[in-house]
């Protein structure tokens, strides 16, 4: 099995690391990730609360929007990292600080 | 290694949200200490939730959805159309959810599985979506099934809705059946389940005797077994019944989702995985058969629902149009009736949707609307006139591109077939506005005022049918880079 990570589009900035470790992706997140992150998160669980009172299980309606709020957000956030990361998305933070 | 899951991310997130709905939904709608709950409200709003995300991750990481390739291109293939058909199918899933809180609420409906089995359809249409493997295929197209097959009988004190599930269980098993028949027998002809090696197998080579008798059979199974989930003709028996027996939102989600998928799929397989005259003389009698007999059936119906089922009948004729082209313009024609026809579906739903809270099923009890809701009125005469293709509305583009991409590559019968059953439709779609506007009622019937969500999703969907011809380039240019894309 290929387990190659090459992309079938050409990276459009320069590649800081082509295949990133999951540790080193976290690391990288910057305040924008962590913001969306916190967004997402947020906005899910005011969903899931306002979404709750009707039934009456505001609470456990709450952490259940949390959860997958947190789940969204984290892989929207590391999405990013690893793009920038990889050379797909606008990185001259990462070039700045990576490639000196 | 966690990188080569980038390019799914948006199907993982997916899945992970609809089993914590569903352990969610399991725990607290059996909770004594919250007195069991209606949780189907709530599951929603969150299942609505997890889908916007999940169009988020798959709009925002484009660029990363191709990673490892290498990878994912023994099952899934992605690109352009991926790309474009999975948001398609998400927007349509988002709003087909929206329109569905007042009838849980109307109905007494409290079955929080349906928003939990709609999640999990979606999940494998996006997989049917990029597949590139013929096993991938078929497991996708079987849960997806598996998911409709229940959803469809998800009312369960309603004969009509139990009827409708079962139908389509067995009626839904039998195409799977003979989709699989024929997948078995391209690999026993060719050795090769991947579009990639059946392309090369396929395309401009010459196969004799034995071999030969076996692609052509597995080729026409294949296409019979998608025509069944389709709902083309000759296959289209048990669609009337389904959609007639089914909930309200069940229909207007099997009248979009799956032709959606399966219209991705069918162009993979007959575009890429094995171009040549058979599919697309199949495609040409099953479009030339559903235009005919969706006009022509649609005539008769005396009720909302059975008409919107035989209009989408010949709307999958249309469609089919573009497969049997055989060409980019062919492709690019099919994606753009796609898009208008998941709009116009939409919109239609929705209206009747709202119009089931006074319990509207026939067409004759449509006579007082013009006068007691104007505005509800004018919006279904809009969606109507556009099923009926008149200019300068939306459906309008949609067929005079099908009918221009039939011409440019020499169906004219296909062109003319179409062009003539389109004005017979005119009968039944204007039919509808004069009830609304020109009768007068059988009885009068107070129409309730409808909720905020099916109002909003009503007004964006039907002022895209209205204003696209001023600025339709985009939905152009997106859609020739998708069949472009398919062609690579």
């Amino acid at each position: 099995m290929n387990t190659d990570i090459t992309a079938l589009a050409k990276p459009e900035y320069p590649v800081v690391d082509r295949n990133p470790p999951f540790t080193k992706t976290v690391a990288n997140f910057s305040t924008l990730d962590y913001l969306r992150l916190t967004t997402i998160t947020g906005v899910s669980v005011t969903v899931g609360y306002l979404s709750g009172i009707r039934p009456n299980i505001r609470g456990p309606s709450m952490v259940t929007g949390g959860l997958i709020g947190l789940m969204g957000g984290f892989m929207y956030a590391y999405q990013n990292s690893a793009g920038r990361l990889m050379g797909f998305f606008p990185n001259d933070e990462e070039v700045a600080r990576y490639k000196k | 290694m966690f990188n080569l899951f980038l390019a799914v991310f948006p199907e993982i997130f997916l899945i992970n949200a609809t089993f914590i709905l569903l352990i969610h939904g399991v725990v607290f709608s059996t909770s004594k200490k919250d007195d069991y709950p209606p949780l189907v409200s709530n599951v929603g709003w969150l299942g609505l939730l997890s889908v916007l995300i999940t169009m988020l991750l798959l709009a925002a990481g484009a660029p990363l959805l191709t990673i490892a390739h290498f990878f994912w291109n023994n099952f899934f293939r992605r690109d352009n159309l991926t790309y474009f058909c999975q948001i398609l199918l998400l927007l349509s899933t988002a709003g087909t959810i929206s329109m569905c809180f007042d009838f849980f609420e109307q109905e007494r409906f409290d079955a929080f599985e349906f928003i939990v089995l709609i999640l999990l359809s979606t999940c494998s249409m996006l997989f049917m979506i990029s597949a590139y493997d013929l096993i991938a295929m078929y497991l996708a197209i079987e849960l997806q099934s598996l998911c409709f097959y229940v959803i469809a009988a998800s009312k369960r004190e309603s004969e009509f809705s139990t009827e409708a599930g079962l139908k389509y269980l067995i009626l839904g098993a039998f195409p799977s059946g003979i989709l699989l028949f024929g997948c078995s027998m391209i690999y026993g002809s060719t050795g090769a389940t991947h579009f990639d090696q059946l392309a090369k197998i396929l395309t401009g080579y010459e196969i004799t005797g034995a071999r030969s008798s076996g692609i052509f059979m597995g080729i026409l199974s294949i296409a019979v077994g998608f025509l069944f989930k389709i709902t083309a003709v000759p296959f289209h028996m048990r669609a009337p019944d389904i959609y007639e027996g089914s909930p309200t939102p069940v229909t207007a989600f099997l009248s979009i989702a799956p032709k959606i998928s399966l219209s991705a799929n069918m162009s993979r397989v007959s575009i890429y995985g094995s171009y040549g005259a058979t599919l697309q003389q199949i495609f040409f009698f099953c479009s030339i058969a559903s235009m005919i007999l969706g006009a022509l059936a649609a005539m008769a119906q005396t009720k909302v629902k059975r008409l919107l089922a035989y209009s989408s009948i010949g709307h999958v004729g249309y469609i089919c149009i573009g497969f049997s082209c055989g060409t980019i313009e062919g492709i690019q024609s099919l994606l753009i009736g796609i898009f208008i026809y998941a709009l116009m579906t939409i919109d239609a739903f929705a209206i009747v949707l709202a119009l089931r809270q006074t319990r509207v099923k026939y067409i004759a009890d449509l006579g007082a609307l013009a006068k007691t809701n104007p505005i509800l009125a004018i919006t279904f005469s809009i969606t109507m006139l556009s099923y009926a293709g008149i200019p300068p509305l939306a459906g309008f583009c949609s067929k005079f591109y099908l009918f221009f991409a039939a011409l440019g590559c020499g169906a004219y019968f296909l062109a003319s077939v179409g062009v003539v059953t389109s004005v017979i439709g005119c009968y039944y779609y204007i039919r509808l506005v004069k009830r609304m506007f020109f009768d007068r009622p059988r009885t009068l019937i107070l129409y309730e005022p409808m909720d905020r969500d099916k109002s909003l999703l009503l007004a964006i969907t039907s002022s895209f049918i209205t204003l696209f011809f001023l600025y339709p380039s985009p939905l152009f240019s997106v859609t020739h880079q998708m069949a472009l894309s398919s062609y690579l």
